[in-house]
C-alpha cells in the first residue's frame, strides 16, 4: 500500500464521514422514512474509480461503522451495512460495463439496489410485509439520489483524472 | 450502451414508479365489510371496497325471494317479491344509517363493526 | 493540495444542496404513571429514544412542581405560604391560567382547589357531599383576581389557593410536543391519561385517528377525530365521580355554584393546538354547557375546535371539525 494512496482514501473518508454525519442531522422533508441523497456516496463511487475497489470499501464501510457510532448506534446501522454490503458488491460487480462517462447511471443502479435491498431488510425486522408499499417511492428516490451522487462523482472524476496518478501510483 | 439509452431506462423506471406510488397512495385499503343476515344468522359478507363489477345476490327461503344488488362501495335490495317493498325503497345502504331490513322475510343487509383501530382514545385511561 | 481544496468545496456544496436526511423506521415508545395517571410517549424517528425520555422525565419534573399533595412541590408552599417566588413553569401555567379564567368569564378557575378539596376529589380523600355552608365558605376565595403576579412571584390573596388538575397535563403534553420539536421528532403520540397529542402525522403520512370515549362506556368510542398536529382533550363528568344518596357528584366543579357543574354535558373534547388551552377549555366548556358554549366558540376569536356530548346523548360538533369527524351515530354540526 503507498502512503499516498493511503492518505488520499483516509481523506475520502474524513470527507464521507462529515457529509454522513452533517446530513444526519438536516431534519427530513419528507414524512417517509429512507429518503436521502447520500452524498457520501459520491466518496465511495470517487473511490471506487480513481483508487481502487478496496480503497472504496475502505470508505463506504468505516463510513458506515463510525457515522452510526457517531449518530447512535442503532436499528439504522443495520439498515445501512445491508444497504452498503448489497450495492457494493453491485458496484464492484458491474463497474467494468460502466466507463468514466457512466459512473452516473451506475450509481443510479446501486442507488436503486441499496433502496430495495433496505426495505426487504425492514420487511424482516419489523415483521410487517405491508413495508413493501414503499417500495415504488423508495426506487424513485433511489433513482434521484443516485443520479445526484453519481453526476457529482463523475464530474469530479473527469475533473480531476489528470492530477489522480500522483495518488494512485 | 449510450447514455442516452440508461436515461430512456431510467426514465421508464422513474415514470412507472411514480404511478404505482400514485396508485397506492390513492387506493383505498380500507374495508368496508357488510353483513347479511337471515333469520337472524349471518350467511355473507362482503367487503365493498374489493367489489369490482355488478354482481346480484339471491336469497331464496320458504318465506320468498330477494335480489341484493352488489357493486363498488354499494349495496342495496334490488327486487324483493314481499308485498311491501320497504327494503327496496331504502336504497343504498348507508354507514350512518339504519340497516336494510326485509321485515317479511327476515333478511337483514348491515355493515359489521369493524374492530376500533383508532391510535389512541381521548378521554378514557 | 488544489485537489484537496476542490473537495473541500465540493463537500460543503454537497451539503447545501442536500434537501433530506433520516433514517429507516425507528421508534420509541413509554408507559409509565405520574399525574395520578397512566401515560404513554410513543416518537418516531431516529432521536426518538432521547426524545421520549427527555419528555417523560420533563412530565415528571411538572409533577414535582404540580402536586397539590407533595409536601415539596411549589403549589403546596404556595398554598401554604400564599407567595412564591416560582419557577418559570409555575408562572407561566399561573399567567395562562389567568388568562383563560377572564377568557371564559371565570368557567375555568385555578382556585376551585378549596371546593375541590371539600369534594374531596383527591386521591387522599374521602369523597363526600358537602353542606352548604362549607361551599358558601370555600366559595368566598375563589376568584383568579385573587391572584397576583408581579415578575416571577406569585400571592395569593384572601386565603385563596390554586390547584392545576384542569390544565397540568395539557400544559405538559404541550412541553412534550416542544421537546419533540426540539429534538426533530417529526411524528409521535401522546397520551397523557387520556389527554392525547398528534405530532405531525403517522409515519406513513396519514392522519392520526383518535376516538372520542364513550361517557357510558369508555372501552367504546361515540366518534373518531382523524387530526396531526394537535391536541384532542376531554373532560367529562364520568371520569371521576360517587355516588351518595343515589346521586352522582363528578370532579368538574362549577366555580361560580360551588358544587358539580349540572350543565346538560356528559363530555366536551377540544381540539387545538395549543395544548394548554385545550385542557383548560375542555373543562371550561363543560362547566358553560352546551348553548354557553356554542356562544364562546362563535365570540371568543380563539383557535379550537369542540365536540359536545349531552346528557341525552346528542353530538354537536363545531364546524371546523366537520371534515375530521366520524361516528356511527348522526351529530349535528354548529356553524361559527
Amino acid at each position: 500500500m503507498k502512503t499516498k494512496r493511503l492518505v488520499f482514501t483516509a481523506i475520502l473518508t474524513a470527507f464521507a464521514l462529515i457529509t454522513f454525519y452533517i446530513e444526519s442531522a438536516i431534519p427530513p422533508v419528507t414524512p417517509i422514512y429512507g429518503i436521502k441523497l447520500g452524498i457520501a456516496n459520491v466518496f465511495t463511487l470517487f473511490a471506487l474509480y480513481a483508487l481502487n475497489p478496496y480503497c472504496a470499501a475502505a470508505v463506504l464501510f468505516i463510513r458506515i461503522v463510525l457515522g452510526s457510532i457517531f449518530a447512535g448506534l442503532g436499528v439504522s446501522f443495520i439498515y445501512s451495512l445491508v444497504g452498503g454490503i448489497v450495492s457494493f458488491l453491485l458496484m464492484i460487480l458491474l463497474k467494468r460495463f460502466f466507463k468514466k462517462d457512466k459512473i452516473w447511471a451506475l450509481s443510479v443502479l446501486c442507488a436503486i439496489v441499496h433502496n430495495v435491498a433496505q426495505i426487504f431488510t425492514a420487511i424482516l425486522i419489523m415483521e410487517s410485509w405491508q413495508i413493501i408499499f414503499y417500495l415504488p417511492v423508495l426506487i424513485v428516490s433511489g433513482i434521484i439520489a443516485g443520479a445526484f451522487t453519481g453526476v457529482c462523482a463523475q464530474i469530479t472524476f473527469v475533473r480531476l483524472e489528470k492530477h489522480i496518478g500522483n495518488f494512485n501510483p | 450502451m449510450k447514455n442516452r439509452v440508461w436515461i430512456i431506462i431510467f426514465s421508464a423506471v422513474l415514470l412507472v414508479c411514480l404511478g404505482a406510488w400514485i396508485f397506492i397512495t390513492n387506493f383505498n385499503f380500507s374495508t368496508n365489510i357488510v353483513g347479511i343476515y337471515q333469520d337472524n344468522k349471518l350467511i355473507k359478507t362482503i367487503d365493498l371496497n374489493s367489489v369490482t363489477e355488478e354482481t346480484e345476490i339471491h336469497l331464496n327461503s320458504e318465506k320468498g325471494e330477494n335480489t341484493i344488488l352488489v357493486s363498488n362501495g354499494h349495496i342495496r335490495m334490488k327486487s324483493a317479491d314481499c308485498p311491501d317493498k320497504v327494503c327496496v325503497k331504502h336504497g343504498d345502504l348507508v354507514e350512518s344509517g339504519t340497516p336494510i331490513i326485509c321485515l317479511p322475510h327476515k333478511v337483514i343487509i348491515q355493515f359489521e363493526n369493524p374492530q376500533s383501530d383508532v391510535d389512541a382514545v381521548a378521554g378514557a385511561k | 493540495m488544489k485537489i484537496l481544496q476542490k473537495f473541500g468545496i465540493l463537500t460543503v456544496l454537497a451539503v447545501m444542496i442536500n434537501l433530506s436526511a433520516c433514517n429507516m423506521d425507528s421508534n420509541y415508545s413509554s408507559e409509565f404513571f405520574c399525574m395520578d395517571t397512566p401515560m404513554s410517549i410513543t416518537a418516531y424517528g431516529s432521536n426518538s429514544e432521547n426524545a421520549v425520555n427527555e419528555a417523560k422525565d420533563k412530565i415528571i419534573e411538572l409533577d414535582g412542581l404540580l402536586a397539590v399533595d407533595k409536601k415539596s412541590s411549589e403549589v403546596h408552599i404556595l398554598n401554604r405560604d400564599k407567595s412564591l417566588k416560582g419557577s418559570k413553569d409555575i408562572i407561566n401555567l399561573v399567567k395562562r391560567s389567568k388568562e383563560i379564567s377572564e377568557q371564559t368569564k371565570g368557567a375555568f378557575d385555578i382556585t376551585t382547589s378549596p371546593l375541590t378539596e371539600l369534594w374531596g376529589f383527591r386521591t387522599y380523600l374521602q369523597k363526600k357531599v358537602p353542606t352548604e355552608n362549607e361551599i358558601n365558605n370555600a366559595l368566598k376565595s375563589v376568584s383568579s383576581n385573587n391572584i397576583q403576579i408581579n415578575k416571577d412571584k406569585i400571592t395569593l390573596e384572601n386565603n385563596a389557593s390554586v390547584d392545576f388538575g384542569g390544565i397540568a397535563k395539557g400544559y405538559a403534553s404541550g412541553k412534550v410536543k416542544e421537546i419533540f420539536e426540539k429534538n426533530n421528532i417529526q411524528s409521535g403520540l401522546i397520551s397523557l391519561g387520556g389527554n392525547v397529542r398528534a405530532i405531525g402525522k403517522k409515519p406513513d403520512g396519514s392522519n392520526w385517528t383518535v376516538g372520542i370515549a364513550d361517557p357510558d362506556n369508555t372501552t367504546e368510542q361515540i366518534g373518531v377525530l382523524s387530526v396531526n398536529d394537535t391536541a384532542v382533550i376531554t373532560s367529562g363528568g364520568y371520569q371521576r365521580n360517587f355516588t351518595e344518596k343515589g346521586k352522582t357528584y363528578h370532579h368538574i366543579i362549577d366555580p361560580k355554584s360551588g358544587y358539580p357543574a349540572d350543565s346538560g354535558l356528559k363530555s366536551v373534547t377540544v381540539v387545538s393546538k395549543d395544548d394548554t388551552l385545550a385542557d383548560a377549555l375542555s373543562t371550561a366548556l363543560f362547566v358553560m354547557g352546551l348553548e354557553k358554549a356554542v356562544d364562546f366558540f362563535k365570540g371568543s376569536g380563539l383557535d379550537f375546535g369542540a365536540v359536545f356530548i349531552t346528557d341525552n346523548d346528542e353530538i354537536f360538533i363545531t364546524d371546523n371539525l366537520n371534515n375530521s369527524f366520524t361516528a356511527e351515530k348522526s351529530f349535528e354540526v354548529i356553524a361559527k
